[in-house]
Parts: C-alpha cells; structure tokens; sequence
C-alpha cells in the first residue's frame, strides 16, 4: 500500500518532469518551429502560430475571420436536405459547332503555350485540337488534341510535336476537321484533328537530305552493300538534293572499329579520310579545323560506335550552289569481320555561307535533314 | 511479484511510449549547426541537406512530415447549375477539408458583359452571373449532402491574369472589382442559409508572370481589393523568378519578385497557395526566394496557406517528365523551402489542393 502511495505521490510527477525534460531535450526550439499538425481552425490556411507574423491589416482580417467561423460554429445550422447524396440528372452537352477560338488558355498551363484552338466533332465526340509549343521550349510547336464524349467525360488526347523546331504553331483555317496551322518561321502544317495525326509536315521544316552510298560505282544511292572476303570500300557521303548555296558543314560517321578499320588514317584536311570532294564543291574550302577534321578515327576507344569519322569544312572563296544530290566527302573503310557493319551519320550541319541553318541531324537543331547511314556485309 | 508489475505499468510503458515517440520524432527532423531544419531545396534524397548559413555533418535524408489530404481543384468547363449541384454534393459527402478552387478561365468583357472563357472545347463565354448561379448550385450541393462531419471546405471561385486573344486590357481593375461584387454576393449567400460553419467563400486567380504585364494583374487585384474585405488566392505560378536571389529580381514578362509579392501577399486580402508542379523543387525554391525578398525588404515573407499541384490534370492529359509533383511532393517541398531559412520559416502549411479537369 505504501509503495502505491509512493509510486503515485513520487513516480508519476518525476515521469511527468522526466517527460519534459526530454521533450526540451530532444525537440529544441527553432526558428520557425517544427512543422505542426494541420490545425481546426487556421483562417485563410493560417495557423495561430504563423497569424503572430501577419502584418496588421492582415491580422485583423484573420482576427475578423477567427471570430466568425466561431460564431457560426455557435450557430443553429439547417438540416442537410439530401442526406442520401442523390445526384440530379445532367443535361447532355450539344455537338460542337467547328470553329478557331482566339485563346491560347488551354490544358497544363504551366507545361505548354497555346496559341489558339480549334474544336469541332470527330466520331461523335467533341474535339478540341490547342496549337502552341512547349512552354520550357518554345522553338518546339505542338498541338495538343483533346477528345470528349457528350457527356463531357473524356474520350483520350492526343499530344503531337513539330519533327522540326520551327516556332509555336498557330491554327489559321480549317476544312472539315483538317486544321491548317503555321509555324513562327512560316511553315504550313495540316493536322487532321479527328484522326490525332498531322495530315502534312512543315515543307520547308525538312531540308533536303545527307545519305550514304555504300557502293558509289553502281548507279544511285546503294544504303546497302554485299562483299566476300576482306574488302577495301569508298562510301560517298551524299548532299541532296535542292540545298542552294552552301557555306560550310560537318559530320561524323560513327562505326565498330572492331569490323571496320580505316584504310587510311587521314592525314587531316581537305584531302584526309574522308576526303573532301573539291571536284564538286570547288577548291576555295578549308576542312583543317579543328584539327580532328579528315581523319578516320578520332575516337581512341574501340568497339561499336568508338569508329568515328570526322569531317568539318567552310567556303573560303565563292559558296557553290547545290542543286542536286551531290558528293561531298568519301570515306574508304575496310571490311574486316564477316557479316553486317553499320555506318551511322551523326551531328551533321549543313550551313549556308552567313551561317543561318540547312539542315541538321542526330540531333536537329531547327530545320531536319533526313539523314540515313548504310551497312556493308562481308560474307 | 506485484512491485514489477506496478512498475511497468506505471513507468515501464509510459517511458517505453515515450522513447518510441522520441525514436520517432527524432528521425523526422535534422539541424545544423544554426539550428535550423536542414533541407535540401532540390529534394534529391541523395545529396546533402544543406541550409542556409550551414550544412549539418553527416546529415542524413529524413522522413517528411505528413501532408494534409489534397482537395480536388478544377478546371472549370461549364457553370451548369446542375452539374456543380452534383460536384457540391459529392464533395459534401466525403471527409474533404481546406481549400477547393474553381478554376472558370481567363477574364472576359463580352459585349459589356464581365465573365470568363470557360475551360470547354468551345471557347464559351461565361458571364459572371451565370458563374455565381453556378458556384450557388454547388454551395447549395455540398450542404444538401453534407452528411460527412469533416466535410468543410473553403471555395476560392477562381479566374486568371490570361490575356483573351493577346488583349490585356481583359485583365482589368473593372474585373477584379465585378469578381469582388460576386464574391460578397456568394458570401451572403452562405451566411443568409446558415452554412457559414461549413462553408466560406474567397476569390481565387492564377496569376502567372508569362500571362500578362504586371500593370493588368495589379489592376486586377486592385479591383478586387477595393470592393471587398474577403481574401483572394493566387495559385499561379512564379515563372522566370529566380530560385536563388532574392533582391528583386526579375521574373518572365518584365516582372520583378515585388510584384508577385504584391498581389500575393501585399495586398491586404491576398494569400497564396502557389503552384508547386517541378519535381525538382524549383517552384517551391522561387517561391520560397520572393517570401525571403518579402522579408528582407517588405513587411515580413509570406506566410502560405497551402500548394497548388497539378498531378490530376497530368494523369488526364499526360505531362512530360519533372512537372507531375504529387501533391505530398509538392507540399513538402514548399514546407522545405520556406522553413530552410528562418526568415521565411512557418511551422504549418495548412491545405494541399490538386487541380485536374471537371468530369474526367
């Protein structure tokens, strides 16, 4: 009984102190205090603690606030009149006229920036096509296609991107459901709204073309070619078709030097490997900087895609016009394992002779040009 | 025999309580040595938690704290009595508590007629009565239903600083003051059926610097400000600001942090609840910068009601990599910031609200 006595009279208050303590012990007090739970009644979103900090016009207004939501907490309240949650019947939404809005708000503002959009109906469902770019990427166009059902619950969207980044796109007229859009440098794009696609891409977005012919002594461009035995090949690096004049370009040609070698190192330079066509683009170039240009393997490490072949010239004298496909630069590889190689075209740049823009691939800047690598397969 | 048994339960179990609370607050938390919350802004569990002034050795990632459950906030695309009616009802009846915002679209004069440009496939025009008829239904809705005790909310009837067609002069101080008009209208309503114990209602605008000069955006608040004493919510976002400096620098579209500080806090009936969407943190680290430039040349940082985060609009639309926060991310991440310094620390952020789109 006495040790009852004891253990309520003494133990409780010293778990009491003990409990304190500890708490100043482990939870020190901070700046702005530890984050505390989400309170009952905190006016605006503001807590008691964080009102001591409000300026005073804005403490008066939480005050003013607090002493209303206690007063109507006093208040009789009326009866919930649907206590069974019966939801009314909703009208069916009408078809959508076909139209262009000029208003860029759209979905997930704070992802894209919408120009305008175009609605209209496509297999009985509402559609709505917004034309803008990517907000963090403006030079990106896209076009984002949201279908609905008639009763305003959503049937899918649809997010296309511009293969060139030619600006935001903007819908300018409509036919049915194809949309005519235009892009900020000017391009036309026809976006078939109702089957989510685009029906046509920007004409000028895509340039012209940097191929690979594997087999230059046969006629037109050969992406592929067979051989028997160890073989030495020429692959013609090939401009196409209507470039117009031409001021500079560089390129790299990315293979598994363990199946391909260089015949030849390259000595660098206008006549290295690959070796600049001065026959058809006229000798007023220079390919000698930086110092890797012309050479066939500037990459130290072996194993697929450490081959690299580099190649970076500019017009020193008039620019030559291209008009039609054209060879540039020829590669001489040696085909040193049996089966398939692939040559693969990457950072190519095609520029004119003020340094605006061709084309460029892997990767595209603004403009595209379709670029295609080749094989070889040694038998 | 009976001595151990009185003595476990009078101290044995209460310390071991207590030293399983201590183990477990103990991990929710680190400092430095200036004894501030040790956070890292970009939320990369893997790196440092450094605070400003200091890095805490050996700093450990730690448990967050817990967010409150996310409201549902949408983009509006119809103002159909019977449609919010229902959205009312289905509200009332679930344990919703904190701030819902309707979000009815950018501001439109049509005709002389002040309303919005709905968030529909049709580019509707919603005049402002037609908004306040519709946000009554849904008032009316979520009392008609409200069988759940914990259902209460605060409903921001929202609009934004989005130029119509390029035309800025949309963004108004004649808007703000008519959206001001409708707001005390909808107040009294909710205080004329007794509902005020459960219901409130506050203006609400996305403002976002990219979207308008800051002269319609003011104006705008201006409006709103001079009509009525009910608070507005800006749960735009602060594009452009710096994540870093916090001495007045600019933002997108000649904006400077002054002006998201005005009309989100500085104004007197203004709150905030921005937009916390980058995975990365870098929303919550602007917002947490112009609180620091509040606080540092105003009249004290901003003390934020809550975070806006847009993972249900996401989950609808698709969104690319980096601006799908949840809204717990979100929230944390805003609660980090501002209490990774002293000045801009706040013990609570009280709501978390995620945005997507009405009937999806």
């Amino acid at each position: 009984m006495n040790r009852s006595i004891f253990a309520a009279v003494v133990g409780l208050p010293l778990l009491f102190v003990l409990v304190v303590i500890s708490l100043g012990v482990f939870f020190p007090r901070r700046a702005g205090g530890d984050p505390l739970p989400v309170p009952k009644s905190a006016p605006f979103g503001i807590s008691e603690a964080d009102a001591t900090k409000l300026p005073p016009a804005k403490r008066k207004l939480w005050d003013d606030e607090k002493r209303r939501e206690e007063l109507a907490r006093q208040a009789a309240a009326p009866t919930p009149a649907n206590p069974g949650h019966v939801l009314l019947p909703v009208p069916t939404r009408k078809p959508v006229e076909p139209g262009i809005v000029p208003s860029g708000q759209g979905p997930l503002p704070s992802v894209y920036t919408f120009q305008n959009f175009w609605h209209g109906m496509a297999g009985g469902q509402s559609v709505a096509a917004y034309f803008g770019a990517l907000r963090d990427d403006p030079a990106q166009g896209v076009v984002l296609i949201a279908r609905e059902r008639l009763d305003g619950k959503s049937a899918g969207t649809t997010l296309l991107r511009t293969p060139a980044k030619r600006g935001a796109l903007r819908a300018i007229s409509f036919d049915g459901n194809v949309v005519t859009a235009s892009t900020e440098k000017g391009d036309t794009v026809l976006v078939d709204a109702g089957a989510g696609a685009f029906a046509s891409l920007p004409e000028s977005a895509a340039c012209c073309s940097l191929l690979l012919d594997m087999d230059p002594a046969t006629p037109g461009i050969q992406a592929t070619r067979t051989v028997t035995g160890q073989q030495d090949i020429s692959i013609d690096v090939v401009l196409g078709d209507t470039v117009g004049e031409l001021g500079g370009f560089n390129f790299s040609l990315v293979y598994d030097d363990t199946r391909l070698t260089p015949v030849v190192p390259g000595a660098g330079g206008i006549n290295g490997n690959p070796d600049f066509n001065d026959a058809a683009l006229g000798a007023g170039w220079n390919c000698s900087m930086p110092g890797t240009s012309g050479r066939a393997d500037i990459d130290a490490a072996t194993g697929p895609g450490h081959g690299v072949a580099f190649l970076s010239c500019f017009v020193t004298g008039a620019p030559p016009s291209v008009s039609t496909a054209t060879v540039v630069a020829t590669l001489q590889l040696r085909v040193t394992a049996t089966g398939a190689s692939e040559i693969a075209i990457s950072d190519a740049n095609f520029a004119h002779y003020d340094a605006t823009e061709i084309g460029t691939c892997n990767p595209v800047v603004n403009v595209e040009l379709t670029c295609a690598g080749g094989s070889v397969t040694r038998e | 025999m009976e001595r151990p048994k009185r003595f476990r339960r009078l101290f044995a179990t209460p310390i071991l309580l207590l030293l399983a609370v201590l183990a477990t607050a103990e991990s929710v938390y680190c400092r430095d040595a200036q004894d501030s919350v040790c956070v890292n802004v970009g939320m990369d569990p893997g790196m440092d938690q450094t605070c400003r002034g200091g890095t805490a050795p050996g700093a450990t990632p730690i448990p967050p704290p817990n967010p409150p459950p996310a409201t549902a906030t949408f983009y509006m695309d119809t103002v159909d009595p019977t449609t919010l009616y229902n959205l009312g009802c289905m509200k009332g009846s679930v344990p919703e508590n904190g701030l819902t915002i309707l979000d009815f679209g950018s501001p439109l004069n049509s005709g002389g007629v002040l309303g919005t440009l709905l968030f529909d496939h049709n580019g509707t025009f919603a005049p402002i009565g037609d908004i306040e008829t519709g946000v009554a239904a849904l008032l009316r809705g979520h009392w008609d239903c409200g069988s759940n005790p914990l259902a209460a909310l605060r409903v921001g009837v929202g609009t934004s600083n989005y130029c119509h067609a390029g035309d800025c002069a949309q963004v108004s101080m004649q808007h703000g003051s008519a959206w001001a008009d409708m707001i005390d209208r909808l107040d009294q309503y909710v205080h004329a059926f007794g509902w005020d114990s459960r219901l409130s209602i506050a203006g609400a605008i996305d403002i976002e610097p990219s979207w308008s000069p800051v002269d319609s955006a003011a104006s705008w608040a201006a409006g709103y400000a001079a009509n009525t004493a009910r608070p507005y919510y800006n749960y735009g976002a602060a594009d452009g600001c710096s994540e870093i400096d916090w001495s007045d620098s600019p933002c997108n579209n000649g904006w400077y942090q002054h002006d998201l500080w005005w009309v989100s806090w500085g104004v007197p009936n203004a709150y905030a609840v921005p937009e916390i969407y980058l995975e990365q943190g870098a929303t919550a680290a602007q917002w947490q910068r112009i609180s620091l430039y509040a606080a540092s040349y105003e009249f004290g940082p901003i003390v934020f009601s809550g975070v806006l985060t847009q993972r249900g609009a996401c989950n609808q639309k698709g969104c690319p990599p980096g601006v799908n926060n949840s809204p717990a991310d979100g929230w944390r991440q805003l609660l980090y910031a501002v209490n990774s310094d002293p000045a801009t620390a706040q013990p609570v952020l009280s709501w978390s609200t995620d945005i997507s789109w009405l009937g999806e």
